[in-house]
């Protein structure tokens, strides 16, 4: 072995088996520490400010004032949406990047009931418009589902493409509503109202309940392992009976529609006004969180934070800087995914190098190792709590999951009894019937 | 080398010096010492998995060795690419060919060809073909585009690539496994020509009697590791299996004996259409009966896979009928078939590609086909009956596996199989279709495989086996139907052929359906196609076999 002359290269590339949770949040987070280290050096260079008033100015953006606590979590949220919206679509690997479009025409359906429908009273706009921005965001997505299924057109170029008919539309839509007016101005109608003294109340408590939802829906029921099994292999998904032009028809309308309830919200909640621009680059950042957060809705809720913490931050640093303004914060938020993307080859592969370094570097990670022991303990320990944590948490909600379904079997069931009961008219029977049904449940 | 006098005196081709290779944790190579002799035919034997085709890619430029050397005519080697390895004169023959399908077989010759040492040439090109095939007996047609060549073909094409090249070490991995036993008959004898000229070949292969046919040596790998070189004149089939699995094994598939109960599945005229457009199934009429065992064998691309479609409605059917106990299944949903008992296990050649979701969990997979079982108001999948399931079967099939929640992908060949055929099983069924099932197993999990199989057939399930190994059809099923080109060659009993007869038959050369024109083929006695029994109802039929399925189930 030792005689080797083959020249080996310095290190090649190969494919990771399992990699444990721990391990992927653990590089995740190192890429996300790496994101803000450069970014920090960006704006340091630029600004010529320190470090540690960067950080001050960012943490500002996001707490200082009420007004921007308020606005990290409406950012946040709006984001989430979105990222929660397309999630079945590329779960069931359906490339759907016409989120853009989707929000706006949503937001156009809002727009038009505030504009044109403004002698109606609120509530009824506000129902009117929640019911169809959902009902055209769906449709609106559905259309290349359509084509895809039957014509196996490629969806990705199709709902590219349908942004941009959805710009136009909301264009076109903005020269008829001002006129000659220089802007549009705000709807006054249809607003939705603030929970308290929070405006943005209705739409964290929708999202926080479509963040569940969709967790609940992907994980466990029918129509989320219809999705896994499709997005798996769609010959296995044919092979075992299932109705994939269906499934795909369906999942997709449900991305669009949940698309077109952040249009919704955009307008009738936030904004108040439409332009071609309402939902700006939210539909592309929120593949990029859907996808590092692995599907899972709460992993998108934590990645939407950072990620809003990093814009508005930045935002604020461009208000102390003279040299900087708001768009910095593109910047930023692209040296975040810029990382937060590459960081997937370190959890999807692994280098290689050859034999002669890799002993070398056996050898020095031993030193290591037994220079600082305490440091892998405490990393262990770390390990072990968040196992623990996640077990917790997992487990609440299999067992509130359980509770759920218990309780609407059971409410279905009387319903079905009931009806029994006069058809037989034989009331000795009933126990029996419950009984049985009961043990087949378990 | 004083163990293998006749050819002390012989140069060495290739030598292995301590050659290890390992993927992440896998280790696919492991301290492999042997050598290859100018002009000899070394068969290299193993079972999936031990690391032949490893080995070969090392001699072929497409991996590096993580240690030790390989030697060419006793210098150290250090092939980094495929250029490399033509330039150390070393060919290989790929399992898949790699051929452009749209161009002439002498275009594909010169592809990829260095413009420095070869000019760009076809006339030149066809005529030094046509030197080599004369030279060794091949017959190729340098003009014939390559979407018009038989599989056959193709590998002499290929062979004739790494020829063209200027090879002298040739390593041909599994050649035999698409040819008929007369195609590969052909194959030796060219592959003895070019050893009688002077080169070196080594096949990769796990068909023994091929290896005691052919080769000159056999060395032997097992699970990475080299075990031994032989002489194949002191070889025997048993010799060879037990040094290849490394304990005793026993050959002999069993094939018992249970009375033939009614025809469960006729099919009659059924004509089907592929991908392309082309007639797969042409005219076919054959029916199965429980306790039994219909084999189907044919070269690649007969019609197999759209048969088995057909019968699980996942393929439209042009004309004819497919007859489930009376009841015509033409037109019905995927799941409505399920539902009558008709169970399909389709190991494609990726293995996991139909059946299976490779990225769910065991217990995911589980669910497949009854996630949708329970109360159509009830929105949730039932985890909870398809984890014990899954639980039962993987101690039933010993299916090694860290845990019923781990994704089948991360399975091994042999276990990916138990969970789709123990699923399955599991449901009931009453026919069960099933296309190669110990596709890239290793012998016991094969074995296990035939029993399960052998199991279900002492139930009365009637069983259709799609089989690439002759020798496994022969040994396994009762009858076998031969198909080419999409039509029947006949349907003979298994202990009345042989093998020949069966490779006739594949290429069309034989066809008992002509020969004995005055009977009836395809066409049960007691058919429920012209007149249903009175006395027998179906719906009973399918209720008892799922009965037994969920009796299991508990």
């Amino acid at each position: 072995m030792s005689n080797t002359k083959t020249r080996e290269p310095l290190l090649h590339i190969t494919r990771k088996g399992a990699t444990s949770f721990l391990f992927r949040s653990t590089v995740r987070l190192i890429a996300i520490a790496f994101a803000f280290l450069l970014a920090f050096a960006f704006l340091a260079a630029v600004t010529k400010m320190d470090f540690a008033t960067l950080w001050n100015h960012m943490v500002d953006g996001s707490t200082m004032a009420k007004t921007s606590k308020l606005a990290f979590w409406k950012e946040t949220m709006l984001l989430l949406l979105v990222a929660i919206a397309l999630t079945p679509a590329f779960k069931m690997k359906f490339w759907n990047i016409g989120a853009q479009g989707q929000i706006l025409i949503g937001a156009l359906i809002t727009s038009t009931l505030m504009h044109d429908a403004s002698s109606l009273a609120d509530p009824v706009i506000i129902v009117l418009s929640f019911v169809l921005s959902i009902i055209v965001g769906g449709l609106w997505a559905a259309i290349p589902a359509i084509f895809k299924v039957r014509l196996n057109a490629n969806e990705t170029l199709f709902t590219l493409m349908m942004n941009y008919i959805a710009v136009k539309l909301v264009a076109s839509a903005i020269d008829t509503w001002k006129g000659k007016a220089s802007a549009l101005a705000p709807f006054t109608s249809g607003r939705l109202p603030a929970i308290g003294t929070n405006k943005y109340g209705i739409l964290i408590f929708v999202v926080v309940v479509l963040m569940v939802g969709m967790y609940l829906y992907l994980k466990h029921t029918k129509h989320g392992y219809e999705i896994s099994v499709v997005g798996e292999s769609l010959r296995t998904a044919n092979y075992a009976g299932m109705n994939t032009k269906w499934i795909i028809i369906r999942t997709v309308f449900l991305s669009g529609a949940l698309c077109g309830l952040c249009g919704f919200f955009y307008v009738a909640g936030v904004d108040y006004v439409i332009s071609t621009t309402t939902s700006g680059s939210y539909g592309f950042t929120a593949i990029i969180v859907s996808w590092a957060a692995t599907f899972n809705p709460f992993g998108m809720f934590i990645l939407a934070m950072i990620m809003t913490f990093m814009s508005k931050g930045t935002t604020n640093i461009g208000n102390f800087a003279e040299n900087l303004n708001q768009y910095t914060a593109y910047i930023t938020v692209g040296i975040l995914l810029f990382f937060l993307i590459g960081c997937e080859f370190f959890i999807q592969y692994k280098i290689v190098f050859n034999q002669k370094i890799q002993v070398k570097f056996d050898k020095f990670s031993e030193k290591v190792h037994n220079a600082i022991p305490w440091w892998f303990s405490f990393w262990k320990k770390v390990a072990d709590g968040v196992d623990f944590a996640i077990g917790k948490v997992q487990a609440f909600f299999s067992k509130l999951l359980e509770t759920m379904k218990t309780k609407l079997v059971a409410l279905f069931k009387k319903k079905d009894t009931g009806a029994q009961i006069s058809e037989n008219a034989q009331v000795e029977n009933v126990p029996n019937v419950e009984d049985k049904e009961g043990s087949t449940n378990e | 080398m004083g163990a293998y006098p006749q050819f002390a005196f012989m140069e060495t081709a290739i030598r292995f010096d301590n050659v290890t290779k390992i993927f992440s944790k896998v280790v696919a190579n492991k301290d492999i010492s042997f050598d290859v002799k100018k002009g000899e035919i070394l068969a290299l034997l193993g079972e999936n998995g031990s690391g032949k085709t490893t080995l070969c890619n090392l001699l072929a430029g497409i991996y590096l060795p993580d240690a030790g050397t390989i030697y060419i005519n006793d210098e150290v080697a250090s092939i980094r690419s495929p250029q490399d390895a033509y330039r150390y004169h070393i060919g290989m023959v790929h399992q898949h060919f790699k051929l452009v399908d749209i161009f002439t077989a002498a275009e594909n010759v010169v592809l990829g060809l260095n413009p420095k040492e070869f000019k760009f040439d076809i006339k030149a090109a066809s005529n030094k073909i046509k030197e080599i095939c004369d030279k060794y007996g091949f017959e190729v047609d340098p003009n014939k585009k390559v979407y018009n060549m038989s599989v056959s073909e193709k590998q002499t094409l290929e062979i004739v690539k790494v020829l063209y090249r200027g090879a002298d070490i040739l390593i041909l991995d599994e050649p035999t496994a698409v040819l008929t036993p007369q195609e590969s008959e052909k194959l030796f004898n060219v592959i003895r020509n070019m050893k009688a000229d002077g080169k070196s070949i080594i096949i990769i292969t796990h068909k023994l009697q091929e290896v005691l046919s052919v080769s000159d040596r056999v060395a032997i790998l097992r699970k990475g590791h080299y075990i031994d070189t032989v002489e194949t004149a002191s070889a025997t089939t048993q010799s060879l299996t037990d040094m290849m699995v490394g304990q005793k094994v026993d050959l002999n598939i069993e094939r018992p004996k249970v009375e033939h109960d009614i025809p469960l599945l006729e099919i009659r005229d059924l004509s089907i259409k592929n991908d392309e457009g082309a007639k797969a199934i042409d005219n076919v009429s054959f029916y199965i009966r429980g306790g039994e065992i219909l084999g189907i064998a044919g070269i690649a691309g007969c019609g197999q896979k759209e048969l088995c479609e057909a019968i699980a409605g996942l393929r439209k059917i042009e004309s004819g009928d497919i007859n489930h106990l009376g009841k015509s299944i033409i037109g019905m949903k995927p799941k409505d078939i399920i539902n009558e008992g008709i169970a399909m296990s389709f190991i494609p050649e990726d293995r996991l590609g139909m059946g299976l979701a490779p990225s769910l969990s065991i217990t995911d997979n589980m669910m497949l086909k009854t996630y949708n079982d329970n109360a159509w108001y009830n929105p949730f999948v039932d985890r909870k009956r398809a984890r014990n399931k899954a639980n039962r079967l993987i101690k039933e099939l010993e299916i090694a596996t860290p845990s019923s929640e781990t994704p089948v992908r991360r399975l091994s060949g042999g276990n990916v199989q138990k969970v789709l055929v123990g699923r399955e099983i599991s449901a009931g069924p009453n026919v069960i279709v099933t296309a190669y099932p110990v596709r890239g197993l290793d012998i016991n999990s094969s074995y296990l495989i035939y029993n399960i199989l052998n199991e279900q057939k002492k139930k009365g399930v009637g069983i259709l086996f799609v089989g690439e190994d002759l020798d496994v059809l022969l040994g396994l099923c009762d009858k076998i139907m031969v198909l080419c080109h999409g039509k029947v060659m006949g349907v003979v009993h298994a202990d009345k052929t042989t093998k020949e007869e069966i490779g006739l038959m594949m290429t069309g050369s034989l066809d008992l359906t002509e020969v004995k024109k005055n009977k009836d083929f395809g066409i049960a006695k007691d058919s429920f196609i012209e007149d249903k029994p009175q006395d027998i109802d179906s719906e009973v039929i399918i209720e008892k076999f799922k009965e037994e399925g969920v009796k299991e189930d508990e």
